[in-house]
């Protein structure tokens, strides 16, 4: 179980480190967010995933818990490109809809 | 020179990656099957149903021994795990006697296993590093040469990715070169520090045979070395006075306490059965991370514990840690999913990698020579072969007949006659036409193997499911899990249709 939120609370810093990066608020906010908000989620994604490896460690042991967390940031990480790529490919999808009803 | 340094680490990371990613490619998808060898053994033993504890199926492989060997010089007992099913005993048989078999396996009531001749997932392991129908030694060389290759292209691809910050979580599909660069990048990037020490300890792991220098320089021979860092106690003189040997659980006890809950890996006894009897545990590699267990000694008629004043350097505990950390026998249930998931990643990212290079070269070239002609086919092989071979081996384990000569050979053979079939088909096929129809083969005979299961055994996927059979359930899962994958791939490249490149505008300053 607390490796389960260890892995959610890695996601959401790997969000916040996501949402900080203007190319990626497009793809999944669908606009720019003000650089003051970007850096705070930089920092607020930094903060997290910290929280995820004192978890980790808490939870297993210095060297059992900092195993553990490396490894469950990949698929933090890739949870967050899969979300990016899911939203580009929802955009195209509605873009390509419009075109057609405009047809 | 004019090239700068990225440059040229670029240069360096296309050629050491590309002429040894075939060989990576296999080496990757071995390593990470073999972080579940137990599982699949257990799944190619499908006869072995017994599991007992530790200490109740090393005393039953000891009356096992005392039966069928009295008076060997030593008995070796491989302890079985929470993961593995069966207990391997092999025995030195004394001085002058016939030759006669040495070896058995076991179930955990020291009743000898009926099962199907096979080597299992050891062979998946094993094949990383020693390869097949080769000397081993020639293998660990071509292996490590290609290891050293994965590390320098590690390190030039780092070098060569500027963006790595910023395209951390870019991936964009149907871009054509640019998809499959993204692909490289996210599945090289997203498992960095895995793929980092997952090179690095695997040379550590033959580094005596990589850098025999250090030992040349500091020791008469390669033994006196061995012999001093990992000493092993001269066996004690045959008393002929006879004398029962001790039961095994308050040894375990002992030695579980010593080593703070940890179990034992190996069970080794000299002169069984005579009054010198002594009995040395060697602690599992499954309970720390270090893997290389410490041995005590126990006196084999009393149980007492004979000190032997060995201490392990920090040097070799800093070894035994990078071993540890490679073979990663020390994870739990989510850290070995962990592993497995990450040498999944190492896997795609080589293949994206060895993809890139055809994709990006069809690009550029009006008409593919030679050189295209050999990648794109060697790529097809790898990429689609292998696998392929690895559904054959599993297939072949229920469908070759159980009384067959080296049925066990044989299993391996079918790896590579699987291979080498895809190989051909690929050599006489247009590469389109050979992606398609390969990928298309491996989905169909990864999906066939809980089929044929279920057909040849009664431990079919529903019956594993209901029993919570995991090993069974999840190797079965994981296999249509392969070709939901592989059928996915192949559906892709079927309706792909090239992008026609966009005219490219040439600034002043454009790079190589």
């Amino acid at each position: 179980m607390s490796d389960l939120l260890a892995f959610l609370i890695a996601a959401a810093g790997f969000a916040g480190l996501c949402l900080s990066q203007s190319r990626h608020q497009q793809d999944i906010l669908r606009r720019a967010l003000p650089p003051k908000t970007a850096r705070t989620l930089r920092a607020i994604g930094y903060v997290a995933l910290t929280i995820a490896f004192v978890l980790a460690v808490v939870t297993h042991g210095p060297a059992y818990g900092t195993l553990v967390w490396a490894g469950l940031l990949s698929p933090a990480a890739a949870s967050l490109v899969m979300l990016c790529m899911w939203r580009i490919s929802a955009s195209q999808a509605r873009r390509r809809r419009g075109k057609r009803l405009h047809d | 020179m004019k090239t700068g340094f990225r440059q040229s680490m670029a240069w360096l990371h296309t050629w050491a990656g590309l002429l040894v990613g075939w060989m990576l490619f296999v080496i990757f998808a071995t390593g990470t099957a073999a972080y579940f060898q137990e599982e699949i053994t257990r799944w190619m033993q499908p006869e072995v149903t017994v599991v007992r504890s530790p200490v109740d199926a090393t005393q039953s492989a000891v009356a096992f021994l005392q039966r069928e060997a009295p008076d060997a010089q030593n008995w070796f007992i491989t302890v079985p795990s929470r993961r593995s099913a069966s207990t391997q005993v092999y025995w030195v048989p004394p001085e002058g006697a016939p030759a006669g078999r040495t070896e058995a396996v076991l179930d955990g009531d020291g009743r000898e296993i009926a099962t199907r001749a096979t080597q299992g997932g050891f062979f998946l392991y094993r094949f990383h590093f020693d390869l097949h129908y080769m000397p081993v030694i020639w293998a660990r060389y071509i292996v490590g040469l290609c290891a050293m290759a994965m590390f320098v292209a590690l390190l030039s691809g780092i070098v060569t990715h500027k963006k790595i910050f910023a395209d951390f979580f870019t991936f964009r599909l149907g871009k054509g070169q640019r998809s499959w660069l993204d692909a490289h990048n996210v599945t090289g990037v997203l498992a960095l520090p895995f793929f980092l020490m997952v090179t690095y300890t695997g040379l550590v792991t033959l580094g005596t045979q990589y850098m025999p220098f250090g030992i040349a320089a500091q020791y008469q021979s390669e033994d006196t070395f061995f012999a001093q860092v990992f000493p092993v106690a001269p066996p004690a003189e045959r008393t002929g006075r006879p004398a029962p040997l001790t039961s095994m659980a308050p040894m375990f006890e002992a030695a579980s306490r010593a080593w703070g809950g940890a179990g034992v890996g190996y069970v080794s006894v000299d002169n069984p059965g005579d009054a010198s009897a002594r009995v040395m545990l060697t602690r599992s590699s499954a309970d720390r991370i270090a893997s290389r267990g410490e041995t005590l000694v126990f006196d084999g008629a009393s149980g007492a514990v004979i000190p032997t004043g060995f201490v392990e350097g920090p040097a070799a505990k800093t070894e035994s840690v990078m071993i540890g950390l490679h073979a990663g026998r020390y994870a739990k249930t989510l850290l070995r999913w962990l592993y497995f998931v990450s040498g999944l990643g190492g896997t795609a990212m080589v293949a994206t990698g060895l993809v890139l290079w055809t994709v990006k070269r069809r690009q550029k070239l009006k008409s593919p020579h030679a050189g295209l002609w050999l990648v794109e086919r060697l790529n097809v092989a790898a990429i689609a072969g292998f696998p392929a071979g690895l559904a054959a081996y599993f297939l072949s384990n229920r469908l070759l007949p159980l009384e067959m000569a080296d049925r066990a050979a044989w299993e391996i053979n079918c790896l590579f006659i699987a291979w080498g079939a895809v190989l051909a088909w690929t050599l006489a096929r247009p590469v389109k036409r050979a992606w398609i129809e390969a990928l298309a083969t491996v989905a169909l005979l990864f999906a066939a193997i809980p089929l044929v299961n279920a057909f040849t055994t009664p431990r079919n996927l529903l019956a594993s499911l209901l029993a919570g059979d995991w090993a069974f359930a999840g190797f079965e899962l994981g296999v249509l899990g392969l070709a939901a994958a592989f059928a996915y791939a192949s559906r892709k490249v079927a309706v792909h249709k090239p992008k026609v490149p966009t005219p490219r505008r040439k600034t002043a300053a454009s790079p190589a």
